[in-house]
């Protein structure tokens, strides 16, 4: 027996939906990272890569073996309607292929997991859980971040024009949108790495706010 | 013609006009109201209350399959637009995000009506202080971006406020945007009807617009490379309709091919067309006045008690075959009295049926005992009188002869049955904890494969099954809605405790006025608000100006008019307040479905706790009603807890007990009959062990092919007794009158038998459940009981 509860539950999930774009971002920009001993920077010529690049594809290749990383991160948000910027920090959990978690510890306990299709957040014993695909706007976000995890390069390029410089002891790839959806909420994102580990990540969204995570020293499992 | 003959013959034309016009005039039902009880207890009425009127039995699932993905969610939304100029639907949900805007809309815009966070001093210096310094933990937090792009207006978080109380959620897939099944084959449409679901007429014409609107869409789709679209509907009101048409269905055909079969062997025994027609005369006379006594004494009749009536042209049909075949001459005196006392203890095993609470059984008892009165009148009274003098019938002593002759070899055989009695009540012993069918499912009439296709659709719209419903009934829409709001605050406090997983209830989207009053009444004129906001954000790095959106948005909410269910209206709140909220007979019922974390029975502390916060509010609310408040004095206002599963277990095993005490009941009135006339313990064993033995070993054989026993079976032991007593009367009228058991009365009770058997076989191949459950349980009963009769009747005492 049940009692229309569906009509309720799909009104929840119709209103969470544009909210939740911001979770995605939060969630799925947190990477597959560890920190590798700093390399030497040797600064070259940013490539777009829709020139052959195999530095690129090397780099894409040493992401894609990573399996798992476990973190801990910094991150400092700067937002318009704030005076000061606001600062947490906590653990990042990636096991491949799509299971991404964002453990805050401060300012207060909060957890954010990305599984496969789903979205959780959870506070206390509270926890919201959400359906990835039912927001056809963000698919091509989420699949697109968790081709940066995976090293899938052509599903990147897919929605983001890609700029790579340096090399795979030091890298940063510049990624612009080309889909129009993404356009309205992300201007840029500037991911920087030494080899297969990921060091930090920019987000720059549309209306100017900026947060930046760096990533700190790896959890021994 | 003598004068008495045609004062009969009139007398009966008379009858037969009557029964007739009370037939054509009776109402007939084919709904699942047969399967319900009729004095049902209060908490029993608000279970077939909401199985019957409830959202869920308004519900039809419709599913299209076939085309491509965009094929099918072009059709979804075409459907759902098309049905939705439709009055007949109360709702189409086919999870388009069209409707969530409008939803989303909704919400900000109430928020301060609707948000449970809305208390007197939330809005104070402090209170906003707090909550501003909420909002930026909440920020800098990894959800913190769930609130940023609503930080201006709703800093202090009453829309996650609002939305958090849904809670996490079943998902729906979606594939295009609408609504798909989890393997991606099937779009999927929620469609509520306006008719309530008992109105199974007007389910039919609702399922009827869905299947030609859809018919229509899909002619006009342009041909393509995939297979046709294909459209499905599930859901409680289909069923009604289809198990209406399946009952109505299988009784014409069943009645149909068990008149034929038996007109056959009737043909084959006698060879005789006059005597054919005048065989059948007493079914159609019995069939008639049983509708006619139904109609009178239920004012309704149930198609499925036609379909129990297609048993009674099994037996009445005997009493014409005993008068044809055994010397007609001597019927009055000789065969009449053995065919009345069988008769009587038919109708003792049919009456004991009358006082049952299950309209279905009781409907058979008093169509089974006024059919077989009047074909055993019409036999005894008025067949003789139309006899042609010169009928002749083929005679059978031939065939009675052969009989006799393996009946007497068989003899020997009769001590192999004490073994069997043994064996039968062995296989019943092993089989004692499994032996009773415990499931009111059993009774439905819809194949268990559409059942769980059913429950996969349902499944993939993530509606839940729901086990505990708490039912809250009030004179008043708005006391509904109070009592529902002070409920949900305890059971929020269940919630937050983790005790309970969730619970759904109207007054979310929809408070009571005076609850959204007050709520509104905590936002403070602007000027104190702008002041007490300035007070709470010293000190806090949140520039100033940037909020002023709130102030704004606040102060047009104070004057917002209290949202009434019309408000709701254009968006999917509307339906799903609906469900939860309805009118019926005069009085409002609010639901309040709890999550299925209790349902696993491990929580009586949650359902202790659950159970204490209704007898608390109760115990206001008559409080309140004492004290002469006039709001709660007016009516009694009610809230139940309702545990569907238990207490349909509870209808089920209700019937199951009864149907026990009844057929046990039954069982002993014949065997008091016989006591009565047999006046010999020897011969009422005679009579009645053969019976027994019939219905022990028909128990066994069941429960070996796997069955477990319902409310029928134990119905169709009763009719193996009640038929079977016929044939033990006519093996004792044998033994005891002295000319052993004539060669024409075994060729008739063979016949007879024959023609029961096949009855009651027809009736067991029936996709009917009830009707087969019955049919393969005398079928095999009526025939042992004959053979058992036969091998265990007395001889003459020259014989033995």
């Amino acid at each position: 027996m049940s009692i229309g509860r569906q009509q309720l539950l799909d009104c929840a999930r119709a209103v969470s939906g544009p909210l939740l774009s911001g979770v995605i971002f939060a969630a799925g920009l947190v990477g597959p990272a560890t920190v590798a001993p700093a390399a030497a920077t040797a600064a070259t010529a940013p490539t777009t890569a829709d020139a052959a690049s195999p530095e690129l594809d090397a780099v894409m290749k040493l992401l894609a073996a990573r399996q798992r990383g476990h973190v801990t991160y910094t991150e400092t948000q700067e937002l318009s309607v704030l005076s000061q910027p606001l600062h947490s920090s906590g653990e990042l959990l990636y096991v491949a292929p799509d299971h991404l978690e964002k453990r805050a510890l401060l300012p207060r306990a909060e957890t954010l997991i990305i599984d496969g299709d789903t979205l959780l957040a959870q506070r206390g014993h509270r926890t919201l859980k959400v359906p990835l695909r039912e927001h056809p706007q963000l698919a091509p976000l989420a699949a697109s971040l968790r081709a940066t995890l995976a090293g899938d390069r052509a599903a990147l390029q897919s929605h983001f024009r890609l700029q790579f410089s340096g090399n795979t002891a030091a890298w940063t790839l510049l990624l612009e949108p080309t889909d129009p959806e993404l356009m309205r909420q992300v201007r840029r994102i500037r991911i920087e790495g030494a080899g297969d580990a990921l060091r930090s990540f920019e987000l720059v969204q549309a209306n100017g706010d900026r947060s930046l995570l760096m990533l700190g020293r790896e959890i021994p499992p | 013609m003598t004068r008495q003959a045609t004062g009969i013959s009139l007398l009966w034309l008379a009858a037969v006009c009557l029964c007739a016009a009370l037939a054509l005039r009776a109402h007939y039902s084919a709904d699942l109201s047969a399967f319900l009880p009729r004095a049902p207890s209060h908490s029993q009425r608000l279970l077939v209350q909401q199985l019957r009127d409830g959202p869920t039995a308004r519900l039809i699932m419709a599913s299209i399959s076939g085309g491509s993905p965009d094929t099918r969610a072009q059709l979804s939304r075409q459907l759902a637009a098309q049905l939705a100029r439709d009055p007949a639907f109360a709702s189409i949900s086919n999870g388009d995000s069209a409707l969530e805007a409008a939803d989303r809309a909704f919400l900000f815009r109430h928020r301060y009506q609707l948000s449970p966070q809305m208390l007197p001093q939330h809005f104070s210096a402090a209170g906003l202080r707090a909550a501003l310094q909420g909002a930026l933990q909440d920020l800098a937090g990894p959800a913190g971006v769930l609130m940023k792009p609503l930080f201006e207006q709703d800093p202090t978080g009453e829309l996650l406020a609002i939305l958090s109380e849904f809670g996490s959620q079943p998902e729906t897939a979606r594939q295009q945007g609408v609504w798909a099944s989890a393997d991606g084959t099937r779009a999927l449409l929620a469609i509520q009807t306006r008719a309530s679901g008992s109105d199974t007429d007007a389910q039919e014409a609702a399922g009827r617009t869905i299947r030609g609107t859809f018919d229509r869409l899909a002619a006009s789709l342009a041909p393509g490379p995939h297979a046709r679209p294909v459209l499905q509907l599930g859901g409680a009101p289909v069923f009604a309709v289809r198990s209406r048409a399946l009952v109505k269905e299988q009784v014409l055909r069943l009645s149909m091919i068990s008149s034929l079969l038996i007109a056959g062997l009737l043909l084959i025994a006698y060879r005789s067309f006059t005597a054919l027609l005048l065989g059948l005369l007493p079914v159609a006379c019995g069939a008639l006045a049983g509708v006619a006594a139904v109609a009178c004494g239920f004012g309704v009749v149930h198609g499925v008690t036609l379909g129990f009536g297609v048993t009674l042209i099994g037996e009445a049909v005997d009493y014409s075959i005993y008068l044809f075949l055994q010397k007609p001459a001597a019927f009055r005196t000789r065969v009449w009295p053995t065919i009345r006392l069988g008769v009587l203890t038919s109708l003792c095993g049919f009456a004991a049926l009358l006082p049952s609470a299950f309209p279905g059984l009781a409907q058979l008892g008093l169509y089974s005992v006024a059919g077989l009165t009047a074909a055993a009148l019409v036999t005894r009274y008025v067949l003789p009188l139309w006899l042609p003098q010169r009928l002749r019938l083929r005679d059978l002593t031939g065939l009675g002869e052969r009989l006799a002759r393996i009946i007497a070899a068989l003899r020997p055989a009769r001590l192999a049955l004490l073994p069997l009695a043994v064996a039968a009540a062995a296989v019943l012993w092993a089989h004692r904890g499994t032996l009773w069918s415990r499931d009111l499912a059993s009774l439905s009439p819809v194949p268990a494969a559409a059942q769980a296709l059913d429950a996969r659709t349902q499944a993939d719209l993530g509606i839940p099954d729901v086990r505990y419903i708490i039912v809250i009934t009030a004179p008043g829409q708005q006391q509904a809605l109070a009592l529902a709001q002070t409920l949900s605050s305890g059971l929020q406090g269940l919630v937050d405790a983790g005790a309970l997983r969730g619970f759904q209830t109207p007054s979310r989207l929809l408070p009571d006025a005076n609850t959204q009053r007050a709520r509104q009444a905590g936002i403070p004129p602007p000027p104190l608000l702008r002041q007490q906001l300035d007070e709470a954000l010293a000190g806090l790095p949140i520039r100033r100006g940037v909020l002023q959106p709130f102030l704004s948005d606040a102060e047009q909410s104070r004057a917002l008019l209290p949202l009434r269910r019309t408000d709701l209206e254009g968006t999917s709140f509307a339906a799903a307040v609906d469900a939860l909220l309805f009118e019926s007979g005069g009085a409002w019922t609010a639901l309040l479905p709890l999550s299925d974390s209790v349902a696993a029975g491990q929580d009586r502390g949650t359902l202790a706790a659950v159970h204490a916060l209704i007898a608390a509010r109760l115990a206001a609310t008559r409080g309140a009603a004492a004290g002469g408040d006039v709001a709660t004095a007016r009516g009694a206002a009610d809230i139940a807890l309702l545990d569907f599963k238990g207490e349909s277990d509870r209808m089920y095993a209700g019937y199951l007990g009864e149907a026990e005490k009844l057929a046990l009941a039954g069982f002993a009135a014949i065997v008091l009959l016989l006591v009565l006339t047999l006046r010999s313990a020897r011969r009422v064993f005679a009579t009645v062990a053969p019976l027994a033995l019939s219905v022990l070993v028909v128990a066994a054989l069941l429960v070996t092919c796997g069955r477990q026993l319902g409310i029928l079976h134990i119905v169709g032991m009763l009719l193996i007794v009640a038929v079977g007593s016929n044939y033990a009367l006519f093996f004792d009228r044998g033994a005891t009158s002295g000319d052993g058991h004539a060669p024409l009365t075994l060729a008739s009770l063979a016949v007879a038998n024959l023609a029961t058997v096949t009855a009651f076989a027809v009736l067991a191949c029936s996709r009917v459940s009830v009707l087969s459950d019955l049919g393969m349980t005398v079928a095999p009963g009526a025939l042992l009981a004959l053979w058992f009769c036969a091998l265990l009747a007395p001889v003459k005492p020259d014989d033995g």
